[in-house]
């Protein structure tokens, strides 16, 4: 009997009922009291046994929904629910049941599902369920509010460090662009400071050699001034020779002139003694004359008036031939007196030639010792700037050699910065996983400070570029992100268009520079990469713009 | 069955009440609860194997049901807030959550779903958005076509607002 449920249990009784009315009919009679008796209590059994049969197959499916549900299908209803019974407000209750059941059981797995997603605004909508359904689903709710506050803590920590890694990368590359041009300024430099050396040590040798021709100059000129002084000390006393022989000359003139006047005395003592050889010729003629008449007795007087006529004749001859002699020297003289008044000009006239000569070599001596003293001047001078020539070259030799140096560190700093700048891209990449807006512009960001530092390297000789395969505008995360489907909310924003053109430039110009710089033309290369970085700035606001309206 | 002209009246539920029923993969009604036999007017053998489109009001634009279904069998679940229509001709608003029933080998076999009330303040709001999306389906001749653009309509919306259809749905 144990195996059997109260429903049988009650349809067995009902059945027992049924034979018991159906023997009682047939003991008494059909008709008689006993037998109507036994009829009607058949009759009720067969009712019994029909409506049991009814409820059974209600709480057949009451039962079969509930071993359903107890097996977890919570899908499982009771249909066609007739009537308005306890068994069948018994089986709306069921469905009312597992209405609720599976009501919580769905929102509770969409709003986990969702909750997994990220989507923890997604609750379990509380309205419509009852009693501990309703405090269970608020208990759910809360934790998903707790859940979804720490994701959004999570990722507003994910987002600072992002920003944080952005800015880091920015600012390193930033540093390291700081650094390629330092290095180019640096590296010019060096080379214009070696140029600069080289130069001044020309120049240094130059002052040297020139400072050794001032100095052979300098004593050329004192050499010279020497010589000046002696010619004009031997002017001087070549002026004293002259001064002496003048007056030597001078001095014989007057002798001359003394021994012509005596001359002329000696011509008039002549004329007188021709005139008394004369007189004592006319005499001793007369005493001739005289002897002869007194004959023989004058003979011998006439002999002495003869001899005294020859002795009259010869003192004529002899005064002649003085007097002669004397006219001749006379001549002589006087010749003498010319010749000797012409070398008296002469001497008059070299001496005056002397004495300006001594005057030009006075002033000469006088320049000579100012040049001398001024080249001397000039050699100190020289002497002065040769060292401080030396100095400058020895500067310039240092700066050079520092630059170098600095060269070397600024190089030493950029690998230090490019190895923090790939271990930030690493990060950046980790944490760029996911394609939110608001990523994809902070990278973008990166991608362009990037992309200015590869251009700059290149233009300061730390790296090469090839135009050819580089990301233009449309290919770059930026413009695959602008000209995509996740930029639709952006699109009517002012930093959004703002960004088109100067994202433009910085891509064309970018590539015209790394073409240029390929081709050598430096210069242009320079201009493309400076209107290239003005762009840049220009899409780096805008990015900030759209970035903080995306916040 | 000729239907009964719209009366304007609206009919409600309570707070602590849901409109449950499922479908098949058909949409036909394979469980209605008393509420919605309630609300709805029906009786349970007029709705058992009916298409769901039986409490579909002409208030409610098709692009909606479209996003639903599409949803649906994307395996998703989603909100909705629905206009339906009563036997009587009456109307009622209700906040439905339609999700794909699954068996145990996670196929899909059905559809689920719970209705609830209106907070009253977001009715305004819903028939606005439904009214602009009726009249872009009423511009086109063609359903499809004048679906297609309602429901580009309603995305552009939507992408305006910078949520997602969820988000708005929830958020109201």
């Amino acid at each position: 009997m144990n195996s059997l449920s109260s429903v049988s249990k009650t349809a067995l009784m009902a059945g027992l009922i049924l034979v018991l009315g159906l023997a009682l009919a047939v003991v008494d009679g059909p008709l008689s009291p006993g037998g109507i008796a036994g009829l009607a209590i058949a009759l009720a059994g067969l009712c019994q046994i029909f409506w049991m049969r009814k409820v059974n197959r209600q709480v057949a499916k009451a039962r079969h929904a509930l071993s359903q549900a107890a097996d977890g299908n919570l899908s499982v209803r009771v249909l066609n629910i007739n009537g308005s019974g306890s068994l069948s407000a018994m089986l709306r209750s069921l469905n009312r049941l597992l209405d609720q059941t599976e009501a919580f059981a769905k929102e509770a797995n969409d709003a986990m599902k969702a909750g997994a997603e990220g989507r923890f605004f997604r609750h379990i909508i509380v309205k419509g369920l009852r009693g501990e359904f309703a405090q269970y689903a608020l208990r759910v709710n809360q934790a998903l509010d707790v859940m979804g506050g720490n994701d959004a803590k999570l990722a507003e920590l994910n987002k600072r460090i992002l920003e944080s890694s952005v800015n880091i990368s920015v600012t390193v590359n930033e540093g390291a662009m700081a650094n390629a041009r330092i290095t180019s300024g640096i590296r010019h430099a060096r080379d214009e400071a070696q140029g600069m050396a080289a130069a001044t040590e020309e120049l240094v040798a130059s002052v040297q050699e020139i400072s050794l021709r001032s100095d052979e100059a300098a004593q050329l000129s004192s050499e010279a001034r020497t010589m000046t002084d002696d010619g004009q000390q031997s002017m001087n006393a070549a002026m004293s020779e002259f001064e002496a022989i003048e007056r030597t000359v001078n001095d014989a003139a007057g002798r001359v002139e003394a021994l012509s006047r005596a001359s002329q005395a000696i011509v008039e003592i002549l004329t007188s003694i021709e005139e008394i050889a004369a007189q004592t010729n006319l005499l001793a003629l007369n005493a001739t004359i005289e002897a002869a008449r007194a004959g023989e007795a004058g003979k011998g007087f006439a002999v002495v008036a003869n001899e005294v006529k020859g002795l009259a004749n010869q003192t004529a001859r002899a005064t002649e031939d003085i007097g002669r002699r004397i006219s001749n020297l006379r001549t002589e003289m006087e010749g003498i007196g010319a010749s000797m008044h012409l070398g008296t000009e002469a001497i008059a006239k070299g001496r005056h030639a002397m004495e300006e000569m001594g005057d030009r070599m006075s002033g000469i001596g006088q320049l000579v010792r100012e040049t001398t003293t001024r080249m001397a001047d000039v050699s100190a001078i020289l002497t002065q700037q040769t060292a401080a020539s030396k100095e400058i070259s020895d500067g310039i030799q240092h700066v050079a050699s520092q630059a170098a140096d600095n060269v070397k560190a600024i190089d030493l700093s950029s690998g230090a910065l490019d190895s923090v700048e790939k271990q930030v891209s690493h990060l950046l990449e980790l944490m760029s996983a996911d394609n939110s807006p608001e990523r994809t512009l902070l990278m973008a960001k990166v991608d362009h400070v990037m992309w200015r530092r590869k251009l700059i390297d290149m233009l300061a000789g730390r790296g090469d570029l090839v135009a050819e395969g580089a990301a233009d505008e449309t290919t770059c995360r930026l413009g695959r992100w602008m000209h995509g489907p996740a930029a639709q909310l952006y699109t009517d924003k002012a930093a959004f268009r703002d960004m088109q053109e100067p994202h433009r430039v910085v891509h064309q110009a970018g590539l015209a520079a790394i073409r240029a710089h390929k081709e050598n033309r430096i210069l242009e290369a320079e201009q493309l990469f400076a209107q290239m970085d003005q762009a840049s700035v220009q899409v780096l606001a805008c990015l900030d713009r759209l970035v903080a309206g995306a916040a | 069955m000729v239907e009964r002209p719209l009366t304007g009246v609206e009919r409600n539920f309570r707070d602590d009440e849901l409109i449950v029923s499922k479908t098949d993969l058909q949409g036909r009604i394979t469980y209605c609860n008393d509420v919605f036999m309630r609300v709805a007017g029906y009786q349970e053998n007029e709705l058992l194997g009916a298409p769901h489109s039986i409490v579909r009001h002409p208030g409610m634009p098709r692009c909606v049901f479209k996003l639903l279904w599409d949803t649906l069998e994307a395996g998703k679940e989603i909100f909705a807030y629905v206009l339906n229509r009563a036997k009587s001709g009456d109307h009622y608003w209700v906040f439905a959550h339609v999700t794909p029933d699954m068996n145990a080998s996670g196929q899909v076999t059905g559809y689920h779903s719970n209705r609830r009330t209106v907070e009253r303040h977001v009715i305004p709001l819903v028939q606005g958005l439904y009214a602009q999306l009726l009249a872009e389906e009423a511009k086109h001749s063609d359903r499809k076509a004048g679906m297609a653009a309602a429901t580009n309509m309603l995305l552009e919306t939507l992408s305006a607002k910078g949520v997602s259809y969820e988000q708005f749905i929830l958020g109201l």
